[in-house]
This record gives structure tokens, sequence and C-alpha cells, in this order.
């Protein structure tokens, strides 16, 4: 498990309405909690809101938690259901996919060792990987968006989710396996 | 192995050590086949994307922190401003109660020599250093507006 070692002293005084307490797994777990909120939505600015949203949903429920079991897997799966629950306030994705019809065609024509259009590539595969990430089952997507987050081993991924390591195998043979035929025509790899 | 075979190996050869031997088997494959080749390559691609994630930004502790509900005080906090208050009060009619009493019963006379005297003395202490008793007024009126502000902070963090 990539835990980022908080001890459950610590959880424990948290628990007890311990300010400090808290503001210390509070900074323990940034880190990982923003990279799984990013691998959710690929946006910043989302991630962030989704991070503030993971921590206030801590706050609530960290009296749930029961401190004689190891903390690391509990606020994986919690903050994996925040992200899967989270509604987005805004809808960006819909606007950027008519912005990216207008402006790919004028991309053909640019220098590809321009930086600048390598940025907007990058930030487009970014973009299309968000979409199709969200097009995928609940199970497959928390199971992705764990394994890379910290390049986690499957067998961590199955403690987090509570299943054996088989079934995460076969989520992760899926989600692959999907987000690379929804992504193959946009990424233009595979020609 | 097959095409089909090693396509079906790809999603655990990602999960395995880049020198698997499995992931050396189907690195070789794609290298050479037009079909399984952009399929594999499609997913390195894949999996480049999902392992970059940018750093959250600095005070973001602090930005949850300020986000979190306001705790209510702990009841003990409270008891020392509202048992300061209720003593000042009982202490204000007592001495009110005192007055009114001394003025009329005879069995009180002492009780009212003590207060004749004390006023006495305060009046004596007023005509000798005026600038000091105004100091001793001022500062109390501090304290206990000190206290009171206190007092209704506290009452408005617990209301509100
Ligand atoms: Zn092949």
């Amino acid at each position: 498990m990539q835990d980022p070692g908080v001890p459950n002293s610590v959880v424990r005084a948290a628990q007890g309405g311990d300010r400090n307490a808290f503001r210390r797994i509070v900074e323990a777990w940034t880190g990982a909690v923003f990279g799984l909120a990013w691998r959710f939505c690929f946006d910043r600015t989302d991630a962030e809101d989704l991070s503030q949203e993971i921590f206030l949903r801590l706050h609530t429920k960290l009296g749930l938690f029961d401190p004689s079991m190891p903390f690391a897997p509990w606020m994986y799966r919690m903050s994996a259901n925040v992200c899967l629950n989270w509604k987005k306030r805004r809808n960006p994705r819909a606007a950027s996919i008519d912005a990216m019809g207008a402006e790919g065609e004028a991309y053909d024509v640019e220098d590809p060792r321009d930086p600048a259009a390598e940025r907007r590539r990058a930030e487009e595969a970014r973009e299309a990987l968000g979409r199709a990430m969200s097009g995928l089952p609940d199970e497959a997507r928390t199971a992705i968006a764990l394994r890379y987050e910290q390049g986690m081993e499957v067998t961590e991924v199955a403690k987090a989710m509570e299943v054996p390591v088989g079934t995460v195998k076969t989520w992760l043979f899926r989600a692959r396996e999907r987000l690379r035929a929804m992504l193959a025509p946009e990424w233009e790899v595979e020609k | 192995m097959s095409c089909r075979d090693i396509r079906l190996k790809f999603s655990a050869a990602l999960d395995a050590p880049r020198d698997a031997e499995d992931r050396v088997r189907i690195e070789a494959h794609c290298a050479a086949c037009a079909i399984c080749g952009p399929e594999w390559r499609t997913l390195l691609r894949l999996e480049e994307l999902m392992m970059e994630a940018p750093a959250a930004p600095a005070g973001f502790a602090d930005r949850v922190m300020s986000a979190l509900p306001t705790p209510a005080p702990a009841r003990r906090e409270i008891m020392p401003f509202a048992a300061a208050g209720l003593i000042a009060a009982a202490a204000l009619v007592a001495l009110q109660l005192a007055t009114v009493a001394t003025a009329t019963a005879p069995w009180l006379a002492p009780v009212r020599d003590l207060m004749a005297g004390l006023t006495e003395t305060v009046r004596a202490r007023v005509a000798s250093s005026p600038w000091e008793i105004t100091g001793w007024v001022l500062a109390g009126a501090a304290t206990i507006g000190a206290l009171s502000g206190a007092v209704m902070g506290r009452v408005r963090q617990v209301v509100g």
C-alpha cells in the first residue's frame, strides 16, 4: 500500500476532535489524494475541488473508521468513492469537445516541433483520456486510477477495493481494453 | 504465441516487471507485428499519461483547514466566564440589599457603621487623591468590559 504513513495514534487524536492531528493527516495525504483526484478528472482545478471535497468528507466520516485497522486502504476507498460520486459544478467537457473540433483542423498545418503545439496536443490527449475514463464502469475506473496512483501494486489495489487480486486484474484488463479502443482513433497511434 | 494470445497478455504484462519473460516476448512480437504493435503502443501511451500527475498546489492544507467547519468550544471553556458573571451579579444584588436593609433595621447598626466607615474612607481618598480613584474606576470598567466582551464572544460562537 502506498501509505503516506500517518500513525493510527494521530488518526485517533483527529477522531477525538484534535485539529492539529487532522492537519497532519491532510498534509501527509495531500499528494496521494490529489493524485487520485487528478486521475478521475484530468483537470487541475477540478482535481483541487475534488481533493478538498475528499478531505471535507474525511472530516465528517473519520468517526466511522476503526482505528484497530490500517488507515491507508480505508482512506483510499473513501477517496475513490468521493471521486466516483462527485458531480462537476460546471461542464467544460462538452464545451471542450466543440472547441477541439474547430481547432483540430488548425493543428494539422502547425509545425510539429512547435513547443506550444506540443503542449496543446498533450492537453488534448489528457482531455480525451478524461472523457474515456468517465465512460468506464465504476470498478474498472477505480481500479485503474488506484493502480497508477503512485504506481500502486495490483495487490495493493485489491486491498483498497476489498476484492481478490484476480478481480482487480480482470477490471484492469477491461479498463485498458476499453480505454485503448476509445483513445486509439483520437490519438492516432494505431494508424 | 499467436497474435490473439499476445493481446490477451497485454494487461498482465503492463503490471509485471519490465524484464518479466512474457513482457520481453510481447515487446519483441509487437516490434515486428503490424496488428499488435500499434495496440501495444497505444497502451504504453495510456500508461505514460496515467502515470503523470501534477503536484498539489502550495498551501493546499491551509485551504482545506480553513474550509473545515469551526468547532463549537467545549462547555468547560465557557464555564469560568459564566461563573464570574453570576458571582458579580450576586455580589451587586447583595450590596443593594445590604444598603436598603442597613438604612432601616436597628439590629444592623454595626453593618451600617461599617458601610459608613467604608464610604467615609472612600470619600477621604477621593478628596486626597482623586486621580488614583479615577484610575481604579477606569480599570474596573475596563475589566468588566473585557469580561462581558469575552462572554458575548463565546455566546455568539455557540449560537452561531
Ligand atoms: Zn501480432
